[in-house]
């Protein structure tokens, strides 16, 4: 596969990313742009093969970049105007935990605002509310969790602080939001504990307490964070279905839209959704893509549209997931399985000790068996929806042979999780091993050569170590 | 065939021209980032040096966890204040919040107004003291105010409704105020709180509080009247 031929997008996606961290890291947005030009330039004229066609990719491609990390770097640097005071009618679009309290994301007319208030307020998705409130710049923290990336990253401009909220009259809207809210509530009254927490993970990306734990002590966390894994399997059960159809593609890319806004729009389901979008595109058009061009260019769009999604955990694993597994098929089909699923595990190594301090070494073993099976107790889990609906009991039969086989896979992970019971903890060297693996396995992707290889290994890592400084 | 020839037909094979062009972008690159890092660091290294120059220049700033009582015995590092919150939010009640808290906070952590707050009767962005009671009113209400904070003007919309409890006096540090927040003390005016703020100048700031006997226009009567509400900070 050649960089520039089959997959410039990936060289647009280096210079995005490398421009607006220099930028958070106090450079002015234009040398930030032209560092990251020049990197962009130097990954390029690696894997240039001295034709007059490529090398005008190269420069087309230097030249979107450069301005999109103009773009990109200016926004990051300059702050949204806010109103001092609020007195809107909003909706609450999002909902979630947030330490002791629930936060809530509030759609306005003036933009979106986020709000800390005491779970004894139930408000739900869709509830449309009359809020007066004054309005504060989002906190920023330099260290550990940063609360102005991750509300930035959902759109949100400013938190509320000195809330009054009235429930309006009119009560819920009939917005997704509510759609979203009583499906949820459905879900949770009609079905079984196992069976409704993958369902509520599947399909809201609402992470059942219990659940996360058990996945966290498996390694298999990402199961329940709605990523490519979930939109492939949800798309692919509506393309077979559809497979005689003649708007087999039109009709599965509406339903992924409609999937992804049940979804709650999260960085993973619509990295994974713009590349499946992408894919079927290709398909409709008669030009198949490479699934490292669709990921690079999923997760270009999702830059251009939020550039705080680079310090999104959920961004930042899913695209490195999904570029490294669009590079398996360089293993030996033999031991493909096992070399992926630990290929996987050592790639996402790093960010997940950065983020979360500590990593089972058990998610080496499970993953091999837990993500096939997964597959189909997903499959499983989603044909009960339709299937609660069936009278005279038979829905309840089926959905406790559905919750019975969950446990007792269940039961076969813990068993083999026993066998490994460690973890690794906070290291501070993962996250350059992670890359330079995941360089390592990328420029044999690419067909870039031992010499080039090791070259851009060795300069990958430099560049991180320049960014951590 | 030559060494140099040998090399030369590699370099054509492997493009390794190419190649060098790729390191020495990347060279520029690095080098364009590495010398804007080493000229912000060391802009950096001079306003380090400014701040910490700062507090012995001026009388803004006190170490706070160091700070001494009227006893001049050291006083223990806090990392919360306790505070009450009552009337118009969601769940009145005692609270812990970090130092240096303000009044929305609380009332955030009271679960927000209620929709019957009159929030324009509460500063919100008022500072907070340890074990300070907040009431909100509800619209119409009146407030019976327990005890005027002293080093607070009421122009902040503070003392109306923020009640102190007696018990942890809201106190000024004469090592750290201005002659605004002295002239709040009963019984001090403009000329007193000048000279306190003179003598302070000219001995290098208060060691206790009965020090202030030695501050011209202070008696031992004015003296009894002020001494609840001062203190004296590590200087």
């Amino acid at each position: 596969m050649k960089l520039l031929y089959e997959a410039p997008g990936l060289c647009l996606l280096t210079s995005l990313v490398i421009s607006i961290l220099l930028t958070a890291k106090g450079f002015p947005f234009w040398l930030a742009s032209v560092v990251a030009g020049s990197v962009m330039l130097s990954l390029g004229f690696c894997s240039y093969d001295g034709t007059d066609e490529v090398f005008a990719i190269l420069i087309l491609c230097f030249l979107i970049g450069l301005s999109g990390s103009l773009w990109l770097t200016w926004r990051v640097t300059h702050e949204p105007k806010l109103p001092d005071r609020l007195t809107e009618t909003a909706i609450v679009s999002f909902e979630r935990p947030w330490g002791s309290k629930r936060a809530l994301i509030l759609k306005t007319a003036q933009g979106n605002y986020v709000a800390e208030v005491t779970p004894n307020l139930a408000l739900r998705e869709g509830d449309r509310i009359k809020v007066k409130a004054s309005v504060l710049p989002l906190e920023k923290k330099t260290s550990g969790f940063n609360p102005y990336t991750y509300w930035r990253a959902r759109g949100v401009s400013g938190r509320l602080v000195g809330l009054q909220l009235l429930k309006s009259n009119k009560g819920r809207t009939f917005s997704l939001y509510c759609w979203r809210s009583i499906l949820r509530k459905w879900v949770l009254l009609n079905f079984p504990l196992r069976v409704r927490g993958y369902l509520l993970a599947l399909l809201f990306g609402v992470k059942d307490p219990d659940l996360a734990q058990v996945h966290a002590r498996w390694g298999t966390s990402h199961l329940l964070a709605v990523s490519g894994f979930h939109v492939a399997l949800v798309v692919g059960i509506v393309f077979r279905a559809l497979r005689r159809t003649r708007w087999k593609v039109q009709i599965s890319l509406f339903l992924l839209f409609l999937y992804l806004a049940f979804t709650g729009f999260a960085a993973s389901a619509m990295r994974a959704g713009i590349m499946v979008a992408f894919i079927l595109m290709g398909k409709l058009i008669g030009r198949p893509m490479k699934a490292i061009q669709a990921v690079s260019l999923a997760a270009v769009c999702l830059l251009l549209w939020r550039p705080w999604f680079v310090w999104d955990v959920g961004w930042k694993l899913s695209v490195l997931s999904a570029l490294a597994i669009g590079c398996i098929d360089i293993f030996p089909k033999r031991f493909s399985l096992l070399l992926s699923s630990a290929f996987l595990w050592t790639i996402t190594a790093g960010i997940v000790l950065v983020t979360f301090k500590t990593l089972p070494i058990a998610g080496l073993i499970t993953n091999i068996f837990a993500i096939p099976i997964f597959a189909i107790l997903f499959m499983a889990v989603l044909l009960s929806v339709p299937i609660a609906l069936l009278p005279y009991g038979l829905g309840a039969t089926v959905i406790s042979f559905v919750e019975k086989s969950i446990l007792a896979f269940e039961y076969v992970l813990n068993w083999m999780t026993s066998f490994v019971p460690m973890s690794i903890v906070d290291t501070w060297h993962w996250p350059f091993i992670s890359l330079a693996v995941f360089f390592i396995i990328l420029a044999r992707k690419l067909e870039l050569g031992c010499l080039r290889s090791v070259c851009v290994t060795i300069c990958g890592l430099m560049l991180y170590g320049v960014l951590l400084s | 065939m030559s060494l140099k020839s040998n090399f030369k037909n590699y370099c054509q094979v492997k493009n390794l021209k190419w190649l060098l062009v790729a390191l020495s972008f990347f060279i520029f690159a690095l080098g364009f980032a590495f010398a804007y890092s080493l000229g912000s660091s060391k802009g950096d290294e001079f306003n380090a040096e400014e701040i910490t120059i700062k507090p012995f220049e001026g009388s803004e700033v006190t170490d706070r966890a160091s700070a001494r009582n009227e006893e001049g015995q050291m006083r223990p590092a806090q990392e919360e204040w306790v505070l009450y919150v009552t009337g118009a939010v969601n769940n009145p009640g005692v609270y812990r919040l970090p130092q240096d808290s303000r009044v929305y906070q609380l009332v955030e952590k009271a679960g927000g107004l209620t929709p019957k707050a009159d929030s324009a009767a509460v500063n919100l962005a008022a500072k907070l003291n340890d074990g300070c009671h907040v009431h909100v009113p509800e619209v119409g209400e009146t407030v019976s105010v327990g005890r005027e904070v002293p080093n607070v003007p009421v122009s902040q919309g503070y003392s109306a409704h923020v009640v102190d409890t007696g018990s942890q006096k809201t106190t000024v540090d004469l090592n750290d105020a201005d002659i605004g927040t002295l002239q709040n003390l009963p019984g001090i005016g403009p000329k007193t709180a000048q000279a306190i703020v003179d003598y302070r100048e000219a001995k290098g700031g208060f060691r206790s509080v009965e020090e202030l006997l030695d501050v011209k226009g202070i008696g031992p009567k004015k003296m009894e009247k002020i001494r609840p509400f001062v203190t004296v900070g590590y200087r």
